[in-house]
């Protein structure tokens, strides 16, 4: 998982540089991830499974729910708590690609179009704090893949 | 208006575009969660439909596809501009791309002020910049100063003698006229038993003690009384009656009454020992 920082630093005299700050990393499903860790500024994270969940090297990360916060006492956050949420969809995706590859016939293409639509409405549902509306929409999700895999992940 | 003419993408060369306003990458980003929040709604129906059978309002699944697509687009345009990078778009097919999606969505979602997908929670600013003072503007840290600390933080203030407090609140007052802060500086020098005002009568005091009783008390050691909290009237009592003042060894004043000498601060405990209280009623009809 990478986790980019995009925020538009000072650094005119007298700001002084920030070279981390404290996110707090939260899985808005029952797996209980929740850890705080020192995010680079300006810069892309890469999150593995081992420090989500203590996973093994190379893991794939399952899909989730998470929340990102930074904030109000942590380093750099200045009194301000901001949060965001984003959804970790990269197993639906990889078995997306998959079926893109291997589609034959209509039924897959529109199959494809189901599938790319429902992880885009599980994505906006989640940045938009529609939790509950993206754990629904993911069941129907999940029915529609159960019969396939994604060959990477597994 | 931009003001580039010619613009070279990495795909085109760009001509000017005479009616495209200037994209920020805020109004961009507020674009997005407008479509972000199109799919979301669609969402919604869809799980109806699934669920339930029907949903209250059928959507086009055909907008919610061209949505999907211009989705895409817009995105690699932000992420392009966010890190000054090439674009395949010029201007002028941005603008295009913007107008296709506002036939689509509804234009005032990406006029609602607060149109994000960050939740931002501020009540903690004040506190951090009161404790912060050296990293904000003076003017941000005394906004947060007065929002910190209400003016029922008065009580605190009016029982210590320390006159360092009074002469932060000078400084404050004389750089904040705010009624709060003139309050608590008369709240407090009317505590410290006018220590403030009576600095400036202290000498004036001081001479009409010695002339009275024509003792030879020093103004160091009256000084020293009146921050000890005896009032002008006792110590000319006191002196009425005989007693003399004086610092011991270790500058603490005593007071001699025939042949016993007594510490002052003995002396205020055997007199019921406490300073006199002010209450709010008191306080108001001065200084309101």
């Amino acid at each position: 998982m990478i986790v980019e920082d995009q925020s538009v630093w000072m650094d005119d005299d007298g700001f002084s540089s920030v070279l981390t700050i404290d996110v707090s990393v939260r899985s808005l499903t029952s797996r209980g991830i929740n850890f705080v860790y020192p995010l680079y500024v300006g810069k892309r994270n890469i999150l593995t499974a081992k420090e989500l969940y203590g996973g093994k090297d190379g893991e794939c990360i399952k899909d989730d729910i998470f929340c990102f916060e930074i904030g109000p006492n942590g380093n750099g956050a200045c009194g301000v708590k901001m949060s965001v949420n984003r959804a970790y969809l990269q197993n639906a995706k990889c078995t997306l690609l998959s079926l893109m590859a291997n589609a034959i016939d209509e039924t897959d293409y529109n199959l494809i179009q189901d599938v790319k639509m429902l992880i885009e409405v599980i994505e906006a549902h989640v940045e938009l704090g529609r939790i509950e509306d993206a754990r629904n929409i993911y069941k129907i999700l999940s029915n529609k893949l159960k019969e396939f895999t994604c060959e990477c992940c597994n | 208006m931009n003001a580039a003419i010619e613009t070279v993408r990495c795909c085109v060369k760009c001509d000017e575009c005479a009616d495209c306003y200037t994209h920020s990458l805020s109004d961009i980003r507020t674009l997005l969660v407008a479509i972000k929040k199109e799919i979301s709604d669609f969402g919604i129906k869809y799980s109806q439909k699934i669920n339930w059978g029907y949903s209250c309002k059928v959507f086009s699944d055909e907008s919610i596809r061209k949505l999907l697509v211009y989705k895409d687009g817009i995105t690699q345009y932000y992420h392009g501009l966010r890190q000054k990078s090439m674009s395949c778009l010029c201007d002028t097919e941005f603008q295009k791309l913007k107008e296709k999606v506002l036939r689509i969505i509804d234009i005032r979602r990406c006029k609602t002020s607060g149109v994000t997908d960050i939740a931002i929670d501020r009540s903690g600013y004040d506190g951090w910049v009161i404790n912060n003072p050296s990293c904000v503007a003076y003017n941000t840290w005394e906004k947060g100063f007065i929002k910190c600390i209400p003016p029922s933080f008065l009580i605190s203030a009016t029982k210590s003698r320390d006159e360092g407090i009074v002469r932060t609140l000078y400084a404050l007052v004389s750089n904040d006229h705010s009624k709060c802060l003139i309050k608590l500086l008369a709240y407090a020098s009317k505590a410290m038993n006018d220590g403030v005002t009576c600095a400036a009568n202290i000498n004036k005091q001081f001479k009409a003690l010695v002339t009275k009783h024509d003792c030879d008390m020093s103004i160091s050691v009256y000084s020293e009384l009146i921050r000890c909290s005896l009032s002008f009237n006792l110590i000319s009592t006191i002196l009425q009656c005989g007693g003399k003042f004086s610092l011991n060894k270790n500058g603490v004043p005593q007071v001699k009454i025939g042949t016993k000498v007594t510490k002052v601060s003995d002396l205020i405990k055997l007199a019921g020992g406490t300073m006199p209280e002010i209450d709010n009623e008191e306080f108001n009809n001065i200084y309101s």
